[in-house]
């Protein structure tokens, strides 16, 4: 055991602390690795857990719930069809569970600036409105504070007055007659209850004054009391506001409107009464449990989630590379010396040991490193994320990360299990040193000499596999082919890597000779002799570049994509919406009697209403919407997959016939000429698809149908926004005005000019892809750090050769000029192969990963000004990392390493 | 006539608190002298008036002689405050209130609960065309001259059928019950003494067939109670010898009793007799402390009423009877079921009774 621990320590420990640069590189590799890996995760967990959390805190303990299936709401009638339910011991209560948008806030206490609104929004913020029936059971919704945990749940009426903070001092609040006096509060006009959250950021209390923003009208609202922590008073974090049922109906024009209905069912009944609701229920509602809303935000959000999830695992497998790379050349180096322990006597079991500790000690170093700083950029990546899921998904308070200990148990596991399959390949090579062979010089070089052939054609069939894998389609909307291909490509490039370099370097010999000199050709020569090293260094070096390349042009495909789509369709030249919407409530909406009133503006040549609902299509949540195609025909321009003229084809969507969005189609695997089935109030409705038009405003996907249709089927005439289209050599400021004039006084819109509109989807767009700037960023530090610790193995490998060259007659000054170029030339080769990496895992994200994903059609297009950029860094670093190793091999001291040979 | 105080209470409550800025607040009926009871047009709900209840309260028996007394209480009470429009279904224009207790008195059990709401979706209200009420899935009912009794509740639920054997009894003297001296200060009170019962008394989900009897109170007014009344002590006794006996007395919360505290005396055959504070005394026996809420209660009492030969013990089939209804009324009371001993008309009597005294467990008006 002594005998081990010591062999450890001066075979190990002692070679590690001696090369303690590249030793810091590849554990800060592996670090990064990790902690991107365990920061994306814990951030996508949060967004899930919370949504997971809201459900459990707002349902209180309801087991079954009816859910609408045709847009944000239900007609409450349904009640009055359960009521008998009560006589088999189900309990029911109705829910309101919108967005609420609060407007003329006082300065928030709490932070310290606000982002200031883009152009086109109005200030103002989104919480939640929670409507219920105050009167309801405590089953539902307790409102238990820590003080009477042991107690039963209470129900707001009675437990309001303890939950209510106090702030009339002096009152003993215990007291039953000051618990109803509190309570009963609430039924008091336009009374509602906030969240502590909501509470303390603005300062609000008993008696505050709310103004809500709803549509085009504002809404006062009395606070008659703050929530404490539990139960729904901690939902969404307790930014909420908490009305009575009818309160919340009349504050969000609901009438007669329920976002659903909770139910407790006792076990026994559970599937009885499900069946029977199941038969009982109108067509556009759905009866379902708790979970299943979960369920469907899971579903939502996991190709977004599993997109960012992969980019992270490229940044772990630059770590496993990098592990890769160090174990292979210290178990190169150290041929001979394993070779004279062997001789010595040390068992095969020891010799495994040692290098399975020193692979184990940068794994456990590395990710543990890894697990910390991934731990403190989890905030960050949420931070990133948060808006894009509350944007697209759902509205759930991300502002903290939820902390799971699996999370971390997994981010370390993944690390050590990955640093070992890195390590295993080098760690059989050493158990195969044969004493006796082990200390010829290069006898290893020699076996990679001959397997490069048998490399080459491993390399090759992967990339054929890849190819083949990149033709399968998704598995339930899942590119789970697509992520194969990724690796595949990784696999294979890196597979022909020995052979190409062979074939190369001699060229690059001949060719820098003639520019260089002598020098050209030993550095060129030199690395040849080294294959093995060369080639794991260039392979390392490339998968870094192809990261950051990959990530590159997927981006600036994406965002020229957009550009050009927003160019096209917003065809308008103003946008009309309510102020609600304008600050963030997708169900702000106007009354269609707008489209007349501007439609009667002088210059205003003609006024499109569109409106749009989000619905729950076979389970998944899609958004349904209704245009005026007869203004569409004359005035749109929108691009359709067939590449058929906007006018032909929306001059044809008229009655039962619908458009769909790309990410609709793939998604659904719908195409034009199919039949589109939509749930709608009087039940299943069909719906011929007339083309698959271009939509990167979601990826949940749009079914646009004719509004008049619409209207008929949802009873539902009014309109999100109206596009507005202006007569030739109309003033857009004039006709502004007279659109602002023309509305009625007391209507709060937002008027937005098309440009403003632009500006406003491009800034989405960058915030959507902010933490793929994020991962991109890191991407190119992980391949400097590639570059860096591949040149640092090589050239301090070479001090032997370096000495016999000093022996021969070099000078100083030359061995420093062989490093450089040596570098250059490992920098040039891994930046031409991880350009080349690059461009296949682009097209496999492009057209492959994110295309499934999303359904989302990208215009390829290449960053050529970043590809040169990035080529210039990273030959200039590579170049720039020689220096230090230049240093070493100026020293070189011939005599004593000479005097081994 | 029981039940007043905790109506009040809620009413001082919402007035209180949920009006200060309506101007435009519902005027209710007062109950005044004069007023001609016709039945069965006032088993039905009275919404004219501000506050109403429908009070059962019964002795059970089951085939193996296990005891149960249990009470089923409806109330309704209007409110003025509408914080939302009026011609919404979520309207609060009345609460609905119900309690329903059921005391095991052979396995000394007693178990209580309540509900509240609004009318809303079917979920609760007073009809007043036709004698039915409903909280959730409790309910009263007129099925031709049966009623018929729900509630379910956890551990207890019943399902009973009643016949009234008398006609119903109205106290009071000219179809009121004083309450206060002043003008209103009063309510329409009467009752069904001696209903025969029959049904079922599930124990969990287990059914027991059960025969008893039953009494009913229905009372409604606006405005009964001053604010100087600080409790309430009611007893409902039923004698073998088919007599019944009603008594309240408001209690001052300077210590005195409201001259207005009266009752009623019912014979055999149905006629009835109003009896004056002067005319009845009631000296408790003992006390009894609720370990819950720390209110100390008289227990065990003698009730005499000279004038129509009446000496009475009573005392208490379990000394928990006690319901904090915090949910629904807010209120903490003593509800629970009493074994009758003594004689009537100078004979040694048997007999049955409930009594509510509220008050005890907290001084409502020191409080406000």
């Amino acid at each position: 055991m002594l005998f081990a621990f010591n062999l450890f320590s001066r075979f190990v420990i002692r070679d590690v602390r001696r090369n303690w640069i590249r030793t810091t590189l590849t554990v800060f590799g592996i670090a990064l690795g990790v902690s991107v890996y365990l920061a994306i995760s814990i951030a996508n967990d949060t967004a899930i857990s919370r949504f997971k959390q809201t459900v459990s805190q707002i349902s209180g303990k309801a087991n079954i719930e009816l859910l609408p299936l045709a847009g944000p709401s239900l007609n409450e009638i349904i009640l009055f069809e359960i009521a008998n339910l009560t006589s088999v011991g189900v309990k029911y209560t109705p829910m309101i569970d919108e967005h609420l948008i609060l407007t003329n806030l006082p300065k928030d206490v709490g932070r310290a600036s606000e982002e200031m609104p883009a152009a086109g929004t109005v200030p103002g913020e989104i919480v939640q409105l929670i409507g219920i029936d105050m009167l309801a059971d405590a089953d539902f919704k307790s409102y238990q504070s820590d003080a009477d945990a042991d107690g039963e749940p209470q129900s707001v009426l009675s437990a309001g007055s303890n939950k209510l903070r106090a702030d009339d001092t002096g009152v003993d609040q215990n007291s039953p007659a000051e618990k109803s006096k509190a309570a009963l509060t609430v039924f008091s006009p336009r009374a509602v209850l906030i969240g502590g959250k909501l509470a303390k950021r603005y300062n609000y209390k008993k008696g505050s004054i709310l103004t809500a923003l709803v549509n085009d009208q504002t809404e006062h609202l009395k606070v008659a009391g703050v929530l404490g922590t539990g139960g729904i008073g901690g939902a969404y974090s307790g930014n909420i506001v908490v009305a009575d049922i009818g309160l919340a109906q009349d504050i969000l024009r609901w009438r007669g409107q329920i976002s659903r209905v909770d139910l407790i069912v006792p076990p026994s009944a559970a599937a009885a009464v499900q069946e029977k609701l199941s038969a009982m229920v109108p067509a556009d509602v759905q009866v379902a449990t708790p979970d299943t809303r979960s369920e469907q935000a899971e579903k939502m959000v996991r190709s977004f989630e599993y997109n960012l999830l992969a980019l992270t695992f490229i940044a772990l497998m630059v770590g496993m590379f990098l592990i890769y790379n160090t174990m292979t050349i210290t178990i190169l180096r150290r041929r001979p010396e394993i070779g004279i322990l062997r001789a010595l006597g040390v068992r095969k079991q020891t010799v495994q040991n040692l290098f399975l500790g020193e692979a184990l000690g940068l794994g456990l170093i590395g990710t543990t490193l890894g697990v910390v700083m991934g731990a403190f950029m989890a905030d960050g990546a949420l931070k990133a994320v948060a808006q894009t899921f509350q944007y697209f998904y759902f509205k759930v308070p991300l502002e903290k990360v939820t902390i799971d200990p699996l999370q971390y148990a997994a981010a370390f596991a993944i690390g050590i299990a990955l640093t070992l399959i890195a390590a295993l390949p080098p760690l059989l090579e050493a158990l195969a040193v044969d004493p006796a062979e082990a200390t010829r010089r290069a006898s290893h070089e020699t076996k990679v000499r001959k397997s490069k052939d048998y490399l080459f054609w491993a390399g090759l069939l992967c990339l054929a596999l890849c190819y083949l894998s990149a033709l399968q389609p998704a598995v339930n909307n899942f590119p789970i082919f697509g992520y194969l291909a990724a690796f595949l490509a990784i696999m294979g490039t890196s597979l022909l890597t020995p052979l190409v370099l062979a074939r190369c370097l001699p060229v690059m010999s001949r060719l820098l000779f003639k520019i260089v000199g002598v020098e050209g050709r030993i550095a060129a020569t030199s690395l040849q002799g080294t294959l093995g090293r060369t080639a794991v260094a260039c392979a390392s070096l490339m998968i870094g570049i192809a990261m950051m390349i990959s990530l590159a042009i997927m981006i600036s495909s994406f965002r020229k994509t957009v550009t050009h789509w927003i160019d096209q369709s917003f065809e308008a030249d103003l946008w009309l919406q309510s102020r609600a919407r304008a600050s963030g409530n997708k169900y702000g909406r106007l009354k269609e009697t707008v489209i007349p009133a501007v439609n009667a503006v002088a210059g205003v040549a003609a006024a499109e209403g569109f409106v749009d609902r989000k619905i729950d299509y076979q389970g998944m949540s899609a958004f349904l919407a209704a245009a005026d195609f007869d203004v569409l025909t004359s005035y749109g321009n929108q691009l359709f997959l067939s590449g058929e003229d906007s006018k032909s084809v929306c001059s044809r969507v008229r009655g039962m016939r619908a458009i769909i969005s790309e990410p609709f189609a793939v998604r659904k695997n719908l195409k034009k000429g199919d039949a589109v089935l939509i749930d709608t109030p009087v039940g299943k409705k069909s719906f011929v698809i007339e083309d698959v038009f271009y939509d990167y405003a979601s990826d949940l996907g749009y079914v646009i149908i004719p509004r008049d249709v619409y209207k008929d089927l949802y009873h539902d005439d009014t309109v999100s926004s109206v596009a507005i289209y202006l007569k030739d050599g109309a003033n857009i400021e004039t006709v502004r005005q007279g659109i602002l004039k023309a509305m009625n006084k007391n209507s709060l819109v937002a008027l937005s000019s098309t440009s403003e509109l632009r500006k406003e989807a491009i800034r989405i767009f960058d915030r959507t892809f902010a933490i793929t700037y994020a991962l991109h960023t890191i991407a190119v530090t992980v391949a400097m750090l590639s570059i860096m610790n591949a040149l640092f193995a090589l050239t301090i490998e070479s001090k032997r050769e370096f000495a016999i060259l000093r022996y021969v007659g070099a000078k100083k000054t030359q061995l420093a000029k062989i490093v450089y170029l040596q570098a250059a030339i490992l920098g040039f080769c891994g930046n031409a192969g991880g350009i080349g990496l690059g461009f296949i895992l682009s097209l496999l994200l492009i057209h492959v990963i994110n295309k499934q994903s999303f359904g989302w059609s990208v215009q390829y297009s290449i960053p050529f000004d970043f590809i040169w950029q990035s080529s210039t860094l990273v030959i200039l670093t590579s170049i720039l990392s020689g220096i230090y190793p230049a240093k070493i091999a100026a020293k070189t001291l011939a005599p004593s390493v000479v005097r081994d040979e | 006539m029981n039940g007043l105080r905790i109506l009040s209470l809620l009413m001082l409550l919402v007035l209180n608190f949920a009006t200060p800025a309506f101007a435009l607040q519902k005027v209710y009926k007062q109950a005044l002298p004069g007023y001609q009871y016709k039945f069965p047009q006032d088993h039905f709900s009275h919404d004219q008036f501000r506050t109403e209840w429908w009070y059962y309260t019964g002795h059970l028996t089951t085939d193996d002689k296990r005891k149960f007394g249990y009470e089923l209480t409806f109330f309704r009470t209007g409110a003025d405050d509408q914080p939302v429009n009026k011609s919404s279904v979520w309207k609060m224009d009345n609460f609905y209130l119900a309690h329903f207790a059921v005391t095991d008195e052979s396995g000394k059990k007693f178990s209580y609960k309540e509900k509240l709401n609004r009318a809303g979706l079917r979920l609760a209200g007073a009809r007043e065309d036709a004698f039915y009420v409903f909280n959730e899935g409790w309910s009263v009912e007129k099925i031709g001259e049966h009623y018929l009794l729900k509630a379910d509740a956890p551990d207890y639920s019943i399902h009973l059928l009643l016949d009234s054997l008398k006609p119903p009894v109205i106290h009071g003297v000219n179809g009121v019950s004083q309450k206060a001296n002043c003008v209103g200060c009063a309510s329409h009170y009467y009752s069904m003494t001696r209903l025969k019962t029959a049904g079922t008394l599930f124990i969990g989900e287990k059914p027991y067939a059960v025969t008893g009897l039953s009494w009913m109170d229905h009372e409604f007014g606006s405005n009964q109670l001053t604010a100087d009344q600080s409790g309430w002590d009611w007893y409902s006794i039923q004698l073998d010898d088919n007599r019944e006996l009603m008594l309240y007395i408001l209690r001052r919360a300077d210590g005195t009793i409201e001259k207005q505290s009266s009752g009623t005396i019912i014979n055999a055959d149905g006629s009835s007799k109003h009896i004056l504070l002067s005319d009845f005394t009631v000296a408790p026996t003992g006390s009894w402390t609720s370990s819950k809420t720390k209110g100390k209660y008289p227990m065990g009492w003698k009730i005499s009423v000279p004038s129509a030969g009446v000496d009475l013990v009573l005392s208490p089939n379990l000394l928990d009877q006690e319901l904090v209804t915090g949910r629904s009324t807010a209120i903490t009371y003593w509800e629970g079921s009493v074994s009758v001993k003594g004689t009537s008309n100078r004979k040694p009597v048997l007999g049955q009774g409930y009594v509510e005294m509220t008050g005890y467990a907290e001084k409502f008006k020191q409080k406000l």
